[in-house]
């Protein structure tokens, strides 16, 4: 080749050509076949256009690229039959890793028609490779078959599991995302690289899949079991990865850059692989042949990169994975007792060791930590639902909410029982909505009875103390015992028109004042004794003088004491026990005379027949 | 028109949703025959008819289930294009930050979801903290949308821990903290509105702190106002940095994500976008009129009408009527131009009783001095029925019987014809 452009050029322009070759079509093939016969001057390029293209494309479409290098090979021959040679190898045994059953068998009927044109050696050598690729792949499969197709244990074990969560399936998903993510890729192409598509097969990337969950249910029922899953799924990997890194090397001894493709599928590998290193013995061993392969690799791809300084988002994907392996080393260094040099490499890659102990530190937790929604946005969405339903196995049958324990369901069901009650209560009507809590309540969040805004009467008459917390009230009662000791006016304000209007002992008018605490007008320096039937009114001073004289059996502390006691509950019934005890204990005729006040618009009906109730005060309360 | 006992069967496939409108005259009972569905978060419990009746519901399957339906309905149908997975995941990643805080021992996201009027907040509101409400979590929820109200009555902003929800009633608040804020507009008087989200912010933070239980680990949830083509996002911005979110949520705007990304962007702060979902229903000013008099219907009768407010005659000497920030609704172009006003927006002034009050929805503040007006909460709201000069008395609608619980009524531009 005259330059490195030109080479390039012609590769790229029978790639192009190559796009054509998704089936097995003789006319394309014949076609293609006679555009090499005409460009023999770029026999190398074409060459390495077609091995790059049987590594990259689909499993589905290999054979007919393979076809093709069959019928360059045989009916253009040289220069073509040796430069294919130098490499067949490595690309026809890449290609027997990835394809199905059925391909395999089509490529062994190739072989077996090649020892002519590349020498019985190397194909009876290509030939032992291929049927222990063969034997490597049945196992394998057959460890997925035995995972995976096997309903009786999952119906037997996720009644248990649900706590044991899909762990090293998250990893995957979360660690293949992440490596995915740290380079844009422009769009999936139509040849999406293997490894992917064969991590989605096995529902490593689609953790609703079924065979997931099935081998997560397998994995609860033992570690052993669970051991075995994952060693499958490594030897897996493994050979993916090895696949890989052939197929990346080849292109790399012909001097040509692996598609970034290539590239962030090898990270994604690398970094499952670097997570189950941590408790899984095959990735484990397999570390140092990544570390070696990885290595060379990122170190051609930066010489190659100093040469065509065009491949930038290559070199960007090399550092990755470096810097991966390298984060790996680090992780290991307190066991290894390299510190210092690498130390130095974490240096080097100072982004790179946030990473990694994100790696470590989420091997111990049981759900996976996910806060990028990025990472989440491409994520199956299936094991969140799982979290939200099937994890949650107890089911309220009554409302239909889930519960991890039966106590959980116990508290809600008691719950449940009150807001029913409620809810009848409130088509009874006897519901209002309650004050807001203030700032001490919402904090303490005391849900007290208060706040369920039944109506009770004794609400009604509280005077809207309702929302003073219960220390205020305690505060409140010591007040009131020491005003009390003062004066028993506040017991005893007479609401104006409540009764005659004159002092029992001196006869004089009292004067009218509004008072604030009880919303109502009352009798100037009046006090009140006696129920419904001989209710008398004093002056406070005539009062004093009055009772001096043994006028009257002291009812108003007994009653403070007794109100000081029932404050919480004190209805109807204690008014008109109160009104009677001193009713009957005083023998005096004075009229009554229930006036609607101002202040009793609110009451329900009957407030007439309760005039008494206004004796109650703000401070019992 | 269908017949109204006629029952209609739908099989809906994983992910699919079936949306219906049940006006207020119809009611229509919903039934989960097979598998798991939800509507907006709460699951539907099995072969349970419920009662729905003048509502726009969205009926949610995961993993497909058979719904039958059976009254008269506006309007009923299946929709396959739903942003449920990504609503999902959003809870996810909360999930995992409320994980990780339980592990670390902080405090969990403290998420506030932002978008343009009518693009589906409350919706995804509710169905994140059903999400983390289920298997009996408890969350905080808090509630800046003063616009529509849905938490207390229009004007209002508050927050509560929440445990149950229901098909019915939705979210059940049961230990209820409120700020009166007394405008649907933000440009009203936004350092007032600043001054109460930051309140408000403080307490949730001391709410968090003080969590016995799991509560600090899970973090908030808050609905915001609607934002109107960029005209109050200066407010909406000062409210997002003073409610201290960390996770912002934006809903169905590209533009509010853009602007958002670019002014609030930080280390610790997470900023997602999510499309809003087509069975959101737009709403015109008069609909939005009409609900708004609902909410305040509702705070007084109950939804159902079933709750009993009472009346309660006050002198106008036992009351203290406020107003904050006097002299703010002269707007802002009617001042000469270049000149700003002088007036402090977050000044008390003393409002005399006049029947300018009539049909005014009054705070009753938590104030005991009137320097506390701004930063106390409300116990609750009155109505103003009828101002009697000359005998000095206003009688006032509250929701419970008794005396007011405050002295301080803080009046606002709410107003309520019952």
């Amino acid at each position: 080749m005259d330059s490195p452009s030109a080479y390039l050029d012609a590769s790229k322009e029978y790639s192009e050509f190559l796009l054509d070759l998704t089936f097995n079509s003789k006319p394309i093939i014949d076609n293609l076949t006679a555009i090499a016969a005409e460009n023999k001057h770029a026999a190398s390029a074409i060459v390495k256009a077609i091995e790059s293209r049987i590594a990259a494309v689909s499993p589905d479409k290999k054979l007919p690229a393979l076809y093709l290098l069959d019928s360059i090979v045989k009916n253009v021959g040289e220069p073509y039959r040796s430069l294919f040679e130098k490499n067949l190898q490595t690309t026809f045994l890449s290609a027997f890793r990835t394809v199905p059953k059925a391909v395999r068998q089509s490529m062994m009927r190739l072989l077996e028609t090649w020892p002519p044109y590349f020498g019985n050696n190397l194909i009876s050598l290509l030939k032992v490779r291929a049927n222990e690729v063969q034997k490597q792949i049945q196992e394998n499969t057959k460890g997925y078959e035995a995972v995976h197709v096997n309903p009786q244990v999952l119906l037997r074990t996720t009644a248990g599991n649900s706590h044991v969560d899909t762990k090293p399936q998250n990893y995957n998903v979360s660690y293949l995302e992440r490596a995915q993510e740290k380079v844009p890729v422009p769009k999936p192409k139509e040849n999406r690289i293997p490894a992917f598509l064969r991590l989605q097969q096995h529902g490593i990337l689609n953790n609703n899949s079924e065979p997931t969950r099935k081998s997560s249910s397998k994995q609860a029922s033992g570690v052993h079991s669970r051991l075995d899953t994952s060693s499958e799924l490594m030897k897996q990997l493994q050979v993916e990865t090895q696949l890989l890194v052939d197929t990346i090397n080849a292109q790399l001894v012909r001097g040509m850059m692996p598609t970034q493709e290539q590239l962030n599928a090898l990270q994604a590998l690398v970094t499952v692989i670097l997570q189950y290193a941590n408790f899984n013995i095959i990735a484990q061993n397999f570390v140092p042949y990544l570390q070696q392969h990885t290595d060379n690799i990122v170190n051609q791809i930066k010489t190659l990169q100093e040469n065509q300084q065009a491949q930038e988002q290559e070199a960007v994907i090399a550092n990755a994975i470096q810097s991966l392996m390298s984060g790996y080393n680090s992780q290991l260094v307190p066991q290894n007792s390299e510190s210092s040099l690498l130390v130095s490499e974490r240096k080097i890659f100072p982004n790179n060791s946030k990473f990694e102990s994100d790696v470590s530190s989420s091997c111990q937790v049981q759900d996976e930590i996910i806060t990028d929604f990025n990472i989440l946005r491409r994520l199956d969405h299936g094991f969140i639902v799982c979290k939200l339903y099937d994890d949650l196995q107890i089911v309220s049958e009554s409302d239909g909410s889930r519960f991890a324990t039966r106590e959980d369901l116990r508290q809600h069901l008691d719950w449940l029982f009150e807001w029913n009650k409620r809810l009848r209560a409130r088509r009874q009507g006897g519901i209002c909505r309650m004050w807001y809590s203030s700032v001490h309540e919402w904090i303490q969040g005391t849900t007290s009875v208060r706040n369920s805004g039944m109506i009770s009467s004794s609400m009604i008459f509280e005077d809207g103390t309702s929302q003073i917390n219960i220390d205020k009230r305690e505060q409140q009662l010591k007040k009131v015992d020491e005003e009390a000791n003062q004066t028993h006016r506040h017991e005893n304000k007479v609401f104006a028109g409540d009764c005659e209007d004159r002092c029992f002992v001196c006869g004089d008018c009292f004067e009218m004042e509004w008072d604030d605490e009880l919303e109502a007008l009352v009798y100037k320096d009046a006090i009140k004794e006696g129920g419904d039937e001989g209710t008398k009114i004093f002056h406070v001073d005539c009062y004093s003088v009055w009772k001096s004289q043994g006028g009257s059996h002291d009812w108003k502390s007994e009653d403070r004491d007794k109100n000081a006691n029932e404050v919480e509950d004190s209805t109807l019934e204690n008014f008109e026990h109160k009104e009677s005890f001193s009713g009957s204990d005083l023998g005096f005729e004075i009229k009554a005379e229930p006036t609607k006040l101002d202040a009793s618009e609110d009451f329900p009906d009957g407030t007439s027949d309760f005039p008494q109730k206004r004796l109650r005060t703000k401070e019992v309360l | 028109m269908l017949n109204q006992d006629e029952k209609r069967t739908f099989r809906l496939e994983k992910e699919q949703e079936l949306r219906f409108e049940v006006s207020n005259e119809n009611k229509v009972y919903l039934t989960l025959q097979s598998g798991t569905a939800e509507v907006f978060g709460i699951e539907l419990p099995k072969k349970k008819p419920v009662e729905l009746c003048d509502t726009k519901l969205a009926v949610f399957t995961w993993q497909g289930c058979e719904l039958q339906l059976q009254g008269i309905t506006d309007l009923e149908y299946v929709a396959n294009e739903t942003p449920m997975h990504l609503y999902l995941k959003a809870h996810y990643l909360l999930d995992s930050m409320r994980r990780k805080a339980r592990q670390q021992g902080t405090k969990g996201p403290k998420v506030v979801i932002v978008g343009p009027q009518d693009s589906g907040k409350s919706s995804l509101c509710q169905i994140l903290s059903c999400y983390a409400m289920k298997g009996g979590k408890k969350i905080l929820y808090a509630s800046i949308d003063f616009q529509q109200g849905s938490f207390s009555i229009p004007g209002a902003i508050g927050a509560s821990s929440v445990e149950h929800a229901t098909i019915e009633d939705g979210m059940i608040f049961e230990n209820n903290l409120v700020y009166f804020y007394g405008h649907t507009v933000a440009s009203e008087n936004p350092r007032l509105l600043e001054k109460l989200v930051s309140n408000l912010s403080n307490l949730l933070d001391a709410k968090l702190e003080d969590s016995e239980m799991d509560l600090g680990h899970m973090g908030f949830i808050a609905d915001s106002f609607g934002s109107l083509d960029g005209s109050n996002y200066d407010v909406l911005k000062q409210v997002l940095k003073e409610i201290k979110a960390n996770v912002i949520i934006v809903l169905g705007s590209e533009r509010l994500y853009a602007d958002i990304q670019r002014d609030l962007c930080s280390e610790q702060r997470q900023i997602i976008q999510l499309p809003k979902s087509g069975g959101v229903v737009g709403r015109d000013q008069y609909l939005r009129r009409r609900l708004q008099e609902m909410q305040l219907r509702c705070y007084f009768y109950g939804s159902d009408g079933n709750l009993n407010p009472f009346t309660t005659v006050v002198t106008f000497d036992q009351v203290h009527i406020v107003r904050v920030g006097i002299g703010l609704h002269v707007p802002a172009t009617a001042l000469p131009l270049g000149a700003q006003s002088t007036l402090d927006p977050l000044q008390i002034s003393q409002v005399t009783p006049s029947t300018e009050l009539l049909h005014c929805m009054l705070g009753v503040s938590q104030a005991e001095e009137e320097e506390q007006i701004v930063d106390s909460p409300v116990y609750g709201f009155v109505h103003v029925a009828k101002v009697d000069i000359s005998k000095r008395t206003i009688s006032l609608l509250a929701p419970s019987p008794g005396k007011l619980p405050g002295s301080f009524l803080v009046m606002g531009s709410i107003r309520w014809l019952e």
